[in-house]
């Protein structure tokens, strides 16, 4: 053996522990990066013939802990739909405020007062007044209820659109991924495709397919949605059910109509789809009821000129949106019944009827106030359930992030020893140089 | 397990946030002095006290009418009152009317005090109270319910009952209706004596007193049972009112804050943030970094 060979084996050792200092700066930088997985270096012993020839770094070697990372996506989808839908119900909530003197029961409470107040005092003008007034902020505030309830509707069409913009961005971001990917892979490459793959796995639902190579198949109810090839945008879709403006998501090219169940999308299409649907029918239904039931004692009733037979509500109430006082009641108030026909001016005997509605079961959930705050308590119910959910499910998330941080994570300690380690060896390297040297001037002096 | 200092910060964050969640949720309890302020608080609590506030509400307004009905009830009994007067004093005149000294000229003067009593009767009769009639039924608003035609004394009115609600179970009628006084004969007694005193026919006179002295006791009937309507439209009244008072305490068990608890909660979770922090900041300071 030469003693240039050794000087060789020196070079080589003096390079790789370079590019081991080197990986060692890229996990330290990238070390509170979420997305960045830890490299490691392979150092390879380099075999030629007999003898040793040194060391060599092979393409350092990015960690993965896939179990975790996949666990990750399939949960990343159930909390972006506890998400979604657990801040919709709180702004569905907060229009419910029962604290304040604005709140429905209070209303409803003071429209059946007045009433009261007119049994006691049937033959007074004053007292039809108020009835009336009261019914005026009864109307007024399921009006309110009916267009909260649409504004919120209206604001979730234009977020699912941005959403799904953002998801065809992520999706094309993909496909030019796998695309560098195939001709040549590359760890950053990875680092963000499994940034996008976490993004997307909370706006969505869908299945991850990964080659050896590292490019992803994308699937979302059992459609490929982005491979090397493929690339299936999504947009959102109206279609009129029953009345009510259903949304969908489908496929761009093709129509094709994807069953989405879980993400933020999900949750906001079940929103729109179907739990602002059932809450509105609900309060329709007793807006609805009430009106009904006020309306068919007020029927049989007469005022004190005699005159009966009228609505007091308006006769063709479908919900919250048209629920309003009879028209010419308004405009003469003296036409409120307050006594069957017959009976003396005194007998404030229909007000009275109409008044003990507010103990009434007209609902089958009971009385208006009963429906009304089953109503209320199970909108809580659902609040609890979702904030308990979404709080769990991140713990869930966490935890799984915490697994595959165990193998992928950088660990600034390990680092630093590792750099201390390289540096020694590289110095021990450098120093073999120097000693070859002396060597070789020994051989040469010795001439 | 390798730990990481990301693994490491983020449990770290996520305990300091679930912390901060926890004690700002208590103060909320102590600022607002509620437990429950929307459904999602607690929902099963929420509804219970949601039914106790409807009840509360509810007894509160049967109260009220209570009040009202008692105004009007105290009247209606003061009328009563003075109408039994009436007739007792009525009896007392038309019984000198009977004495052995009575002259005609004195049972003539009788008679015409009797004819005077009858025309205040009457109009005790024609009462209102807050611009209503008080004997008139349902007809609260006739010109007059008892109309007078020399000593004939006939009624307008209906016999129907004035009705409220007192409780969500009891509807108590609150007036004594004009045919229920005429009923009492007082009106055709008070004629029948005065005629009898004015014929003389002594006979006559005793006849008539037995009508008038049973007509008495008739009203004085009227005037008991009325009575005791009122007593017990006290004890509903009394009885709504312990009610709501526990219906009070019931609310304030089920939303209201219980100060003392939630500052021993504040200061325990405060304890348990500081803690975290400043456990969190020795560790984080731990670093090979220092050694090397």
């Amino acid at each position: 053996m030469s003693i240039s060979r050794i000087l060789e084996i020196s070079k080589r050792s003096l390079l790789a522990y370079q590019s081991a200092i080197k990986t060692t700066t890229d996990n330290i930088s990238n070390a509170n990066n979420e997305y960045y997985k830890r490299r490691r270096v392979n150092f390879n012993e380099l075999n030629s013939g007999y003898s040793a020839l040194g060391l060599d770094v092979n393409d350092t070697q990015r960690l993965r802990q896939r179990f975790a990372e996949y666990q990750i996506y399939s949960e990343n989808q159930l909390l972006g739909k506890y998400q979604s839908t657990h801040r919709m119900l709180s702004q569905i909530e907060g229009m419910f405020d029962e604290s304040n003197d604005a709140g429905l029961s209070k209303v409803m409470n003071d429209f059946f007062t007045a009433w009261n107040d007119l049994a006691k005092d049937p033959e007074s003008s004053y007292a039809r007044n108020l009835v009336v007034d009261k019914a005026n902020v009864l109307s007024d505030n399921f009006q309110r209820i009916d267009s909260d309830l649409q504004n919120i509707q209206d604001q979730i069409k234009p977020e699912l659109q941005l959403q799904l913009k953002d998801v065809n961005q992520k999706l094309g971001l993909l496909q030019k991924i796998n695309r560098q990917i195939r001709k040549k892979a590359n760890p950053d490459l990875l680092d963000q495709r499994d940034k996008l793959l976490d993004e997307l796995s909370q706006k969505i639902n869908l299945k991850i397919k990964e080659k050896a190579n590292g490019e992803v198949n994308v699937y979302s109810d059992g459609i490929l949605l982005v491979s090397y090839d493929t690339l299936n945008e999504l947009k959102l879709n109206e279609v009129n059910k029953n009345g009510t403006t259903q949304l969908q998501i489908q496929l761009k090219n093709s129509g094709h109509v994807l069953d989405i169940n879980n993400g933020e999308i999900a949750g906001l299409l079940e929103m729109n789809n179907k739990v602002l649907p059932d809450y509105k029918n609900k309060l329709d239904e007793l807006a609805r009821g009430l009106a009904a039931a006020v309306n068919k004692i007020h029927r049989k009733g007469e005022n004190l000129n005699g005159v009966g037979g009228l609505d007091f509500f308006a006769s063709d109430i479908k919900g919250m949106a048209d629920f309003k006082v009879n028209q010419a009641i308004v405009d003469d108030p003296s036409l409120i019944a307050t006594k069957y026909p017959g009976e003396g001016e005194g007998s404030g005997s229909v007000a009275s009827a109409i008044n003990d509605l507010q103990s009434t079961a007209i609902f089958n959930e009971g009385t208006a106030h009963e429906y009304y705050h089953s109503f209320l308590t199970q909108l809580g119910d659902k609040i609890q359930e979702a904030d308990f959910n979404e709080n769990s499910q991140k713990m869930i998330i966490d935890q799984l992030k915490n697994q595959r941080d165990a193998v992928t994570g950088v660990s600034m300690d390990e680092e630093m020893t590792q750099m201390v380690q390289y540096q020694q060896a590289y110095s021990a390297a450098a120093k073999m140089i120097t000693t070859v040297d002396k060597m070789m001037s020994t051989v040469i002096e010795m001439v | 397990m390798r730990i990481t200092s990301a693994m490491f910060m983020r449990d770290a964050v996520s305990r300091l946030f679930q912390n901060r969640a926890d004690m700002i949720e208590t103060q909320e309890r102590i600022s607002t002095q509620k437990k429950i302020e929307k459904p999602s608080d607690d929902p099963v609590g929420f509804s219970r006290a949601q039914r106790l506030h409807e009840a509360l509400r509810q007894n509160e307004e049967f109260l009220k009418n209570i009040d009202d009905s008692e105004a009007w009830m105290d009247n209606t009994s003061a009328l009563l009152d003075q109408l039994h007067q009436y007739a007792m004093d009525a009896v007392t005149k038309a019984t000198h009317g009977l004495d052995a000294v009575a002259t005609d000229d004195v049972r003539q003067a009788i008679a015409s005090q009797l004819s005077g009593l009858l025309e205040e009767a009457v109009s005790v009769g024609n009462s209102t109270y807050m611009g209503k009639n008080v004997f008139a039924g349902t007809d609260t608003k006739l010109e007059q319910p008892f109309q007078k035609n020399g000593l004939d004394v006939t009624y307008e009115g209906n016999d129907a009952k004035i009705k409220r609600r007192i409780s969500k179970q009891i509807v108590t009628d609150i007036n004594v209706s004009g045919k229920e006084l005429m009923d009492t004969n007082f009106f055709s007694a008070m004629k029948e004596t005065i005629e009898a005193l004015q014929n003389g026919n002594k006979d006559d006179i005793q006849t008539a007193l037995d009508h008038l002295k049973a007509a008495e006791k008739g009203v004085l009937k009227l005037s008991t049972v009325y009575g005791s309507k009122i007593s017990n439209l006290q004890l509903i009244k009394d009885r709504l009112t312990t009610t709501n008072e526990n219906f009070r305490k019931f609310i304030s068990q089920e939303e209201d804050a219980v100060l003392e608890e939630e500052l021993v909660t504040l200061k325990s979770q405060q304890v348990a943030y500081q803690a975290t922090l400043q456990t969190t900041s020795e560790v984080m300071n731990l670093s090979i970094l220092k050694y090397l």
